[in-house]
């Protein structure tokens, strides 16, 4: 399974600068998304790892603009450049969009797509999978419902969803869980999206559906040409799935830069630690981030300096607890915020 | 699906069984039998007994079986009702019960499915904008104007939109219908002239109501409105007002639509006391004068009804939610 090469000359699809995503709550405001910054090129996957609550699916929402009640974006940029049929290029900033205005909802059928961590709670009960599917196809383009409809069965096919004339009129609960996450893969790529969001796709499926999943997106990127974010826990499948690698905590990337480099010579703490763990149990299992010494402090808490000092191994006392590092350039490619590099520049 | 129907509906005969032993309990309740009493009424009013009257009362001691053990007496009561619709002999009015049972039971179930009709019709959208718009000023209007229904009396409302009508049109508006309209059959100008009358009635037993029914709707939508699956269909790019109809709204409507069985008994309780202010011919004001006047076939026929009804509202408040909600179709 080797990950499709990139081309060198590949555009950039969409680019994020400095999102910051804030919930205003009762008792005092979450800040879930701190100065984040990525890119994604066309074709490229790039994934996203952290532990729980460091901001990783809120990310994707804000990029989509479907941030749950009371989030919003605070400041920052999102960038989408979107191909034209005479081939010029249109840049959108998506922040300026109105979250329920047409322009977003133009983006959201033809250019980018999301695939949700629970298919059982992302998909409604009381429609049939195949009206899910045929909704958003019809929302794409201009098809008959009977088109849409043969299609669907198409998709679900080709998402290797055995018998799909039965399974179009199922309703969730009557399917297994990989059928679940399957039907949502085949609605997500229905519209052949330029993105596709796909957050914690493995998390709610058993090991050997696991690997299909994963093998299916990859399938997928090749045949439609599309680009990838994925979300997840599991660095066993960025490793096999992304070219890029962003490492979120508390809300920022601590690190970013392509899968191999940083597998093998990680540079912030937290990533080492991260991989660290992972060696030690000698599985990718979803929990083993977890075995960094420490927990992460609640989101309400403002933690001077870097946020990650309290459980950094290389903690150096008056600089880690005071000053935010900075954003580092070790190489073209690659990035990483941290003191030890900081000083170094 | 069918076996689902067949399974809740021989369930609800088993209930309908149970209510009517309860019912039959009711009319013998009293002690002494109802056909002792009345002879002695008759004595004591004309001193004799005629023998076309010792006639009738030897037929009805036949017919009611006073004079047999009581599960006789309940097997005959039960076959009149099933075999002829006889329901008993009302001793207060000197009719068969059934003979004018029928049309109270009907304008009773006007009255309270038009409520109904009108709670629904003005809960669902409230509850939807409150629930979309959440504090905001029409939220909080209505949850204050839908505590004010569920706090102001029932007669005193009933008695402020009568004194209302009264000081704007000069008519008393009393009653379901005119009084050239009362037993006139059913047309278009019988139904205008209810519509006419009914609105009254229908607006103190909704507002009664109609809290409950926002405030739970409210709350469910707004449980809903944060599913997941809310979230997917934005992603999808559906148009705000379609996905909010077809999702959220249509999920949180489900539990409401089990609350039509229980909500049944509780307006029919509304109906009496608005049906005694406002001289409603409903059976309200019939039933508390059957039990003042222990004329008990009456009072237990109307129980017998009412209970019926509930349970058929509560079978069809059943299958309409297995037709909304296929998890629970399945099951
Ligand atoms: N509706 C909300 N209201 C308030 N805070 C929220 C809300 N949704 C998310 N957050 C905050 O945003 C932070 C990031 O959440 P997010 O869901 O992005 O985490 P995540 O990295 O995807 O975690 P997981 O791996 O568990 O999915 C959390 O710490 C949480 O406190
Ligand atoms: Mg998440």
């Amino acid at each position: 399974m080797a990950t499709p090469s990139l081309r060198a000359d590949a555009s950039t699809l969409v680019e994020v600068t400095d999102l910051h995503v804030e919930f205003p709550t009762r008792e005092g405001v979450v800040h879930a998304v701190r100065g984040v910054s990525f890119a994604i090129r066309e074709g490229e996957t790039l994934g996203i790892v952290g532990e729980s609550g460091s901001g990783k699916s809120v990310s994707s929402q804000a990029m989509l603009r479907i941030l749950p009640r009371p989030g919003r974006i605070s400041r920052g940029s999102i960038r989408w450049h979107q191909r034209l049929p005479d081939g010029a290029v249109r840049a959108t900033e998506i922040t300026e969009l109105g979250d329920r205005s047409s322009q977003m909802n133009a983006l959201r059928r033809r250019e980018m797509s999301l695939i949700m961590q629970e298919p059982m709670s992302a998909l409604s009960p009381v429609h049939t999978i195949g009206n899910q599917i045929v909704e958003r196809l019809r929302l794409g383009g201009s098809m008959t419902r009977a088109e849409a409809r043969l299609k669907a069965i198409d998709l679900m096919r080709s998402v290797g969803i055995p018998n799909p004339e039965k399974r179009i009129d199922a309703y969730t609960f009557e399917l297994s869980g990989g059928m679940r996450q399957r039907a949502m893969i085949a609605m997500a790529i229905g519209n052949a999206p330029r993105l596709l969001i796909a957050d914690e796709p493995t998390t709610a499926v058993d090991v050997t559906i696991q690997a299909q999943v994963i093998r299916l997106l990859q399938s997928l990127q090749d045949s439609l040409r599309m680009s990838i974010l994925i979300i997840t826990h599991d660095l066993g499948v960025v490793a096999t799935l992304a070219h890029r690698i962003a490492v979120m905590y508390r809300g920022e990337i601590v690190e970013l830069g392509p899968v191999r480099d940083i597998l093998k010579d990680p540079r912030h703490p937290y990533t080492q630690g991260l991989l660290r763990s992972v060696a030690s149990l000698e599985t990718s299992d979803e929990d083993s981030v977890a075995t960094i010494p420490g927990v992460v402090p609640h989101p309400f808490e403002v933690v001077p300096g870097c946020p990650f000092h309290p459980r950094c191994s290389a903690f150096m006392p008056g600089v880690c607890d005071r000053v935010a590092p900075e954003r580092t350039r070790l190489a073209p490619d690659r990035e990483v915020r941290c003191h030890i590099y900081q000083s170094r520049a | 699906m069918l076996g689902f129907i067949v399974r809740r509906s021989l369930s609800g005969l088993l209930t309908l069984a149970a209510v009517s032993v309860v019912s039959f309990a009711i009319i013998i309740l009293p002690p002494g039998d109802a056909l002792t009493t009345y002879i002695s009424q008759i004595m004591a009013a004309t001193g004799e007994m005629t023998p076309e009257m010792q006639r009738q009362i030897e037929h009805m001691q036949d017919q009611y079986g006073f004079n047999d053990p009581l599960y006789v007496q309940y097997f005959k009561w039960v076959r009149g009702i099933v075999v002829a619709g006889d329901f008993g002999w009302s001793f207060a009015t000197l009719r068969n019960v059934s003979d004018f049972i029928w049309g109270l039971m009907a304008n009773t179930l006007i009255l309270i499915f038009a409520s109904m009709a009108f709670i629904y019709l003005l809960a669902v959208p409230i509850a939807f904008y409150s629930a979309v718009r959440p504090y905001s000023l029409i939220d909080y209007m209505a949850t204050f104007l839908g505590f004010l229904g569920l706090a102001i009396p029932n007669f005193m409302l009933a008695l402020f939109l009568m004194f209302a009508a009264y000081s704007l049109t000069g008519q008393v508006s009393v009653g379901m219908f005119s009084a050239q309209m009362e037993t006139a059959a059913w047309s278009v100008a019988r139904v205008l002239d209810l519509l006419r009358h009914i609105w009254i009635p229908v607006l103190v037993i909704g507002s009664a109501g109609m809290a409950s029914v926002i405030r739970i709707l409210r709350s469910n939508l707004l449980d809903e409105l944060n599913k997941p699956y809310v979230q997917m269909a934005r992603a999808k790019g559906v148009p705000e007002w379609r996905l909010l109809i077809k999702y959220p709204l249509r999920i949180a409507i489900n539990p409401l639509l089990s609350t039509i069985g229980f909500l049944l008994p509780d307006l029919f309780g509304a109906t009496i006391i608005v049906s005694i202010v406002l001289g409603l011919p409903t059976v309200g004001p019939v039933f508390l004068s059957a039990l003042l006047n222990q004329d008990m076939y009456l009072a237990g026929s109307i129980v017998l009804l009412i209970a019926a009804a509930t349970i058929i509202g509560t079978l069809v408040s059943d299958i309409l939610l297995a037709l909304a909600d296929p998890r629970i179709r399945y099951e």
